[in-house]
């Protein structure tokens, strides 16, 4: 620890009330004047310097009363009440919950990184040192050497003008003595140690010029810098491919092992939450609704809150019993087959135009749900798109509800589109936010001609198929929820009574609970109306409980298809079982049987 | 990146053509070049009348008249002014020159002044200063600049000039200015209320004491500021660099600094004898030669951060040479003022010198060029300062809304750090890309501006070419401005790239 | 806060328009610079009429009064509480014409200008900005190279072979020209707008649904837009009042025997010693103009933006807080 370094953490220390334990040690490394690089090699010893002067198992956070609220249009509104917890160094705590359940302001409030108009009151101690009520300038020597934040969407939260090695370096110099050329050889040791190919090149590169997993990596590695006691984890890996989510919480449970931090992970994502913590907190509205080690929280939930979110969440497995493969008749007419399918994306500016589907099959039936899985960059959304005249066929035999796509006019396509329709996945941006959801629901209708009579009666309809109130017609999108906006996407997909629906990742964009009913609603109205499917996404937990039939790609071309229970059971590809193992269970105890199974 | 910038070379060509073609016909039609000729009563009119028709090719249509310019345009020869026979290219070039000196500092002021009070405004949204600010942009926004033209002609000048004859200022006149000083100073610190209360009366005490003095002891007839008020600006300049850049932690760049200024006060009295020899060159290379001194200092005192002393020692260097030349051109003012040609009377309203006093030197020039500069420049900062103002405002907002000035909080790093490197330098991203295009337009010439206060720049140029109808001269002008409206464009594209990595082609 | 508990009755949603309209409301100085300036073109209108519907002032613009009253200087003069108007509030010029109706007929002409020139500008800029926003490619090359070109050409050219061509006897026309003239700069930011707003997912959901490029651009996008364009409208109208009156006293827009309020100082300037209240006045209702244009502008590009949230002073919090706290005891 360099001499600077631990004069702060001594002054941090000795300031608070009690904890003579901390003074005492603090002084102790005061005196002994450790070299700065003791510790050099990444693989078992954190960074700066060998010792953190936090025992394993001491508390770093104790929590107690904190309450949060916003100025929201001339009015105080809680958005967190109560918060009592405590995290004690090496253990990983989750706090979860769906969104306005206060998990993520409760603890930027305590690091005193609230919005203008928020304000927190009650108790957050680090290390004993009070952290409610400090000023600004006291809180940024907290910030860093104490506490590290990783964020969610790492693209947006690094500075894209700068370069990732000058963004850790920044941090380094800030908080220690360490010259310029030692801070640099510094970084590009975290980069290192967070599993970075290439640390010296990646060191002059500019956040976009990196992969999404790469970026959050580096994300972790600034938080690290300074070695903190604390961590916050906020979301670290929604905005992250399925793979690339696993590869960073192997690392994130790597680090834990290592570094002797506390690690808050907020999540909204349980299956992550069994991979990770030891002790769990479920938040609900504000309040903490409850609280316990991971394997209680997951086999004997006691409040009814958190029952109903276990119930919720999408288990891998957990429906393949009830799976019939003959549900749909063989000979049942096919609105949707693809025979070498290529589908060139075009040119976007300055992206020049690719290659996004490079030959695929598939086939769907009337009456079946067929899904798409596959990562991002896969091609799945493409065919999706195409297969509702968004996109023009490149190459290949494509029949949609027995037209063929394949260069096919505007006028029949407009005769088409009262045949097919889709659902879009972010439900506040495929409504148009200045129409009223009965306009936007009664537009298909408008389009194809009927009157207003007849319009008005079906939107009625509608809206009670997908279990909205009739009176919401005149309601603006930004006056809904996001679980009632797609469900007004959904009304309108249904519109025209189509045969084949598109169902473009419908309900990624929605909390846990929302979903599971989105869904429940979803898969109601397919078996009523018997329309076909495409179902696409890229969680295979939400594919398998509803869809017939799987086809997984990657990079353009279909790798595997075939019975949801063959695939999810038996996977042949690598690429699908890869995929499989990486789906985040939310159980603990077989995480960690898969974990081991992986790893042997 | 070359390939780029050739593409947008030959597309802004054709635009050019296309542009110019426009223009010429439009000129053309824009009246009569032989109104004065057929109004005239000399005995040879006819025979003056076609021989100018034969120079403009009048007799031809001007679809067609067209590429009689543009044949000797592209051949480098623009034609020559049919009243007065000079050539096209001279008068665009001296106009040009005119027009450079005035848009050229008032852009440069506008731009410095409209950023800090933008970033100030953002930093302290929906506050007291926020609203002024806003309000007195708007007010400048909203002026016709002809109209602010004529006011500073009255008071600016006359009224000024008047104010010299006898330079005492009211006791009631001091402390308002103080108050209003003191209130501004204390809604732009911000904070808790003691903090703007101390640092406001401190500004507000000091303004008033120091105009106090300047009119007790007749300053503004002989003006000068002496090594101790180079020292103590000095030090302010000082105590402002080291605060936006490393913060007084940082105890080398202060002393780099303050070392700066001690040069500074010392090399007071010799540089007075120098000064007397020197001319404009000389004056460039001694500025330079303090921001080298300067940049020397930095690195000596070294430390963690050579590069960071060196550029605070050269900034505070170059202004301190700043100071002391101020300083004697200051001491000329006697001089000046007092000379048969201004008469009392300095503050010029028109053109852009005294032609009497063309042969006196640089120092009596160089006064003589502000004096007649002061009011229009200042007429021309007051409305771009408006936009620059909000602009930065607007800007500035935007990017402090961005994730990554959280993460840079979030890391721990001071205020000043996430509002400078963070924040300040990605806000300026667009406005820099704005700069060359408002550039490349106002060296269209200032046309009010410049009528009002009789410049011989770009505008007038224009303006009385226009009444002429003097087609060649128009041409010439459009020319001109043309290609510079379309450089700036394509220099506001490059810029964009090379401070924005993301738009980089890789 | 459950929006589903609410009483199931067909109730009006809160469109965007009524939100902004009650935004804007709450912006002060927006919504002073809005009754001053209906105040001012209320009186500019009626007080010497428009066209054949005659007004309430004694004098014309062209009207000689052959006594000089109080040496040509104004009559407006404090009186207790209020002001007297007295028989030329603004005074008379050289030839003994009221200067206060001369100022009205200017006012009215350039806040006509100023209408047209708005209006051409809007249409003409949105429905290029629209067209190249959402077509991109060669359209948006095409039209953006033309605006560019529009751009090259200064105003100043076009408005002098105008007053050559058609004499200068038509403001309205005049008008019409600015806004042929002024429109690239809303075309640009209705373009950005577009380019965004395209990518959206409700515009893919209208193709699949059959809608046409015209229906999109206009019915889908355009209500989206709407923010940007009501803005930017506003501002240029400022800038063209600015402009007309500039263009006016270089003696290339407006000019005698057509009043307005830029010729008026043109005319003017030069009895600027010996009469100055003959400046003073057409300038004052430019910056009228003007000022409260540009305000109205920024209310209302404060009221679209979701993003404004203004936060009161501690003191401002703890009070209402208190009176919160009062009001729940009381329940």
């Amino acid at each position: 620890m360099s001499p600077r370094a631990s004069k702060k953490r001594a002054d941090a220390a000795v300031s608070s009330d009690g904890q003579v334990a901390n003074a005492v040690e603090a002084t102790a490394t005061d005196v002994s004047q450790e070299g700065p690089n003791t510790a050099a090699t990444a693989g078992d010893v954190p960074v700066l310097g060998a010792s953190h002067e936090v025992a394993f198992g001491e508390v770093v956070l104790d929590v107690k009363g904190l309450n949060v609220d916003f100025f929201v249009n001339g009015a105080w509104v809680p958005a967190a009440i109560d918060v009592d917890y405590q995290v004690k160094a090496g253990e990983v705590v989750a706090i979860v919950g769906e969104s306005g359940s206060g998990k993520t302001q409760s603890s930027m409030s305590i690091i005193g990184l609230l919005p203008r108009n928020g304000r927190a009151s009650g108790s957050a101690k680090l290390r004993g040192r009070e952290l409610v009520g400090l000023p600004q300038r006291k809180l940024t020597s907290v910030r860093g050497p104490e506490v590290g934040v990783i964020f969610q969407e790492p693209m947006t939260a690094m500075n894209p003008v700068l370069t990732v090695g000058s963004q850790i370096v920044e941090v380094l110099r800030e908080h220690t003595d360490l010259r310029p050329a030692e801070a640099k050889e510094r970084a590009i040791e975290l980069l290192r140690l967070v599993d970075i190919p290439e640390p010296e090149r990646r060191f002059d590169s500019y956040p976009h010029q990196l992969s999404g997993g790469q970026r959050q990596r580096a994300m972790i590695a600034q938080a690290l810098a300074c070695d903190p006691a604390l961590l916050f984890a906020d979301e670290p890996t929604t905005a992250l491919d399925v793979t690339v989510q696993a590869e960073i919480l192997n690392l994130i449970r790597d680090l834990k092992s290592r570094i002797n931090a506390g690690i808050v992970l907020i999540t909204h994502d349980m299956g992550v939450v069994a991979d990770m913590s030891d002790r769990i907190i479920v938040m609900k509205d504000g309040r903490i609704v409850e609280e316990g080690t991971a394997a209680d929280i997951f086999t004997k939930p006691q409040q009814e809150y958190t029952k109903a979110l276990l119930a919720a969440v999408p288990h891998l497995g957990s429906t393949l019993a009830t799976k019939d493969s003959n549900r749909v008749p063989k000979d049942a007419t096919v609105v949707f087959e693809a025979k070498g399918l290529v589908i060139d994306y075009p040119k976007q500016g300055r992206q020049p135009a690719f290659r996004a589907v490079k030959g695929i099959d598939l086939t769907i039936r009337e009456g079946e749900i067929v899904s798409l899985v596959g990562e991002s960059g896969s091609g799945k959304t493409t065919v999706g798109r195409a297969a509702v005249g968004l996109l023009p066929v490149a190459e290949g035999e494509f029949t949609v509800v027995g037209e063929n796509m394949k260069g096919i006019s505007r006028h029949d396509l407009a005769e088409l589109r009262k045949k097919f329709s889709i659902v879009f996945q972010d439900p506040g941006s495929s409504l148009n936010p200045r129409w009223p959801i009965g306009q936007s629901i009664a537009e298909p209708m408008q389009l194809a001609g009927w009157d207003k009579e007849r319009r008005t009666a079906r939107v009625g309809e509608l809206m009670d198929q997908v279990e909205l109130l009739r009176s919401f017609r005149n309601r603006y999108p930004h006056e809904l929820s996001g679980g009632q906006r797609q469900r007004v996407g959904i009304a309108r997909a249904l519109a025209l009574e189509p045969t084949l629906l598109i169902a473009d990742e419908p309900t990624s964009a929605l909390d846990v609970s929302v979903q599971a009913r989105v869904l429940e609603i979803f898969t109601g109205l397919q078996r009523e109306h018997g329309f076909g499917c495409l179902f696409v996404s890229h969680d295979l937990a939400v594919v398998e409980q509803l869809s017939d039939r799987i086809a997984v790609m990657k990079d353009g071309l279909i790798v595997e298809q075939g019975d949801t229970a063959q695939i999810i059971q038996h996977p042949q590809d690598p690429y699908t079982q890869r995929l499989i193992a990486a789906v985040p269970v939310p159980d603990p105890a077989e995480q960690e049987r898969r974990r081991a199974a992986a790893n042997a | 990146m070359l390939r780029f910038i050739s593409r947008r070379m030959l597309t802004a060509v054709g635009v050019l053509f296309a542009a110019t073609y426009l223009f010429f016909i439009l000129a053309a039609n824009a009246g009569d070049p032989l109104m004065d000729l057929r109004a005239s009563s000399q005995p040879n009119r006819d025979e003056l009348i076609a021989a100018r028709t034969a120079e403009l090719h009048l007799d031809v249509n001007p679809f067609l008249r067209y590429f009689f310019w543009l044949g000797a345009a592209l051949r480098g020869d623009l034609g020559n002014d049919y009243l007065t026979g000079q050539p096209v290219t001279t008068m665009v070039g001296d106009a040009m020159g005119q027009t450079i000196k005035l848009v050229g500092f008032a852009s440069v002021a506008a731009i410095v002044i409209g950023v800090l009070i933008g970033i100030i405004s953002a930093l302290r949204q929906y506050s007291g200063f926020d609203y002024g600010i806003t309000l007195a942009t708007f007010l400048m926004y909203s002026l016709p600049s002809f109209w602010v033209a004529v006011l500073l002609k009255q008071w600016g000048a006359i009224g000024f000039n008047d104010f010299l004859a006898d330079p005492v200022i009211a006791p009631g006149a001091l402390i308002l200015i103080g108050l209003v000083m003191g209130a501004v100073v204390g809604a732009a610190i911000g904070g808790e209320w003691k903090r703007r209360l101390l640092f406001g009366g401190i500004a507000g005490v000091m303004t008033s004491g120091v105009l106090w003095l300047m009119s007790a002891t007749g300053w503004f007839n002989d003006p000068s500021l002496g090594p101790f008020v180079i020292a103590m600006l000095g030090a302010g300049v000082a105590l402002i660099v080291v605060f936006l850049t490393t913060g007084f932690g940082n105890k080398r760049a202060v002393y780099t600094a303050f070392t700066m200024v001690l040069i500074g006060v010392v090399a007071y009295f010799p540089m007075q004898s120098a000064f007397v020899y020197t001319g404009g060159l000389a004056a460039l290379g001694t500025l330079i030669g303090f921001i080298v001194a300067g940049v020397v200092v930095g690195y000596l005192w070294g430390g963690q951060d050579k590069k960071v002393n060196a550029r605070i020692g050269g900034f505070v260097g170059g202004f301190m040479y700043g100071f002391l030349w101020l300083d004697f051109l200051m001491s000329q003012w006697y001089d000046y003022s007092n000379s048969n040609a201004i008469n009392g009377r300095p503050i010029g309203t028109v053109g852009s010198s005294t032609p009497e006093l063309s042969e006196s030197g640089y120092w009596i020039g160089t006064i003589d060029s502000f004096t007649h500069m002061v009011l229009p420049i200042t007429a021309l900062i007051l409305i771009s300062l408006a936009s620059y103002t909000r602009y930065m405002r607007g800007s500035m907002l935007e990017v402090m809304n961005f994730d990554y000035i959280r993460t840079a909080r979030a890391k721990g790093l001071p205020e000043r750090t996430v509002v400078m490197r963070h924040g300040f330098r990605n806000a300026l991203i667009p406005i820099a890309t704005l700069i060359p295009l408002d550039l490349a337009a106002l060296f269209g010439g200032a046309i009010i501006t410049e009528t009002i206060f009789g410049w011989n720049g770009m505008g007038r140029l224009f303006v009385n070419a226009l009444q002429t109808v003097n087609v060649n001269v128009l041409m010439g002008y459009f020319l001109v401005t043309g290609i510079l409206l379309l450089i700036g464009n394509i220099i506001a594209d490059v810029l964009y790239v090379v401070l924005d990595p993301r738009i980089r082609v890789e | 806060m459950s929006i589903e508990s609410l009483a199931p009755v067909e109730t009006e949603g809160l469109s965007l328009g009524k939100i902004v309209w009650g935004r804007f409301v709450r912006h002060k100085a927006a919504m002073i610079s809005a009754v001053v300036l209906v105040i001012t073109i209320t009186v500019v209108l009626s007080s010497i009429g428009v066209g054949p519907i005659p007004g309430w002032w004694i004098w014309g613009p062209n009207d000689i009064d052959p006594t000089i009253v109080n040496n040509g200087h104004p009559t407006l003069a404090w009186e207790g509480w209020w002001f007297t108007l007295g028989e030329h509030p603004f005074g008379q010029d050289t030839i003994g014409r009221d200067a206060f109706a001369r100022t009205m007929r200017g006012a009215q002409v350039s806040l006509m200008v100023m209408v047209l020139m708005g209006i051409i500008a809007t249409i003409v800029g949105v429905v290029i900005g629209a067209l190249s926003g959402f077509y991109r490619g060669r359209t948006d090359f095409a039209l953006q190279r033309t605006t560019e070109v529009f751009i090259a050409i200064p105003t100043i050219v076009v408005t002098a072979v105008i007053g050559q061509k058609f004499g200068t006897s038509n403001p309205a026309l005049f008008g019409v020209v600015l806004g042929l003239l002024l429109w690239p700069g809303l075309a640009r930011l209705v373009r950005a707008d577009y380019l965004g707003l395209r990518e959206r997912e409700f515009v893919d959901a209208a193709r699949v649904a059959g809608a046409s490029d015209r229906a999109i651009m206009f019915k889908h996008i355009l209500p989206n837009a709407i923010g940007v364009v009501i803005v930017n409208a506003t501002l240029l109208m400022a800038v063209a009042t600015i402009l007309e009156a500039a263009l006016s006293f270089l003696g290339f827009g407006i000019q005698s025997p057509n009043v307005s309020l830029g010729q008026l100082i043109n005319e003017y300037q030069t009895s600027f010693s010996t009469r100055p209240w003959l400046f003073w006045w057409p300038g004052f209702f430019i910056i009228v103009y003007a000022l409260t244009i540009n305000l109205i502008g920024d209310g209302l590009r404060d009221a679209f933006d979701p993003r404004q949230q203004r936060i009161p002073k501690t003191k401002e919090l703890n009070k209402k807080a208190i009176a919160k706290a009062e009001t729940e005891v009381a329940q």
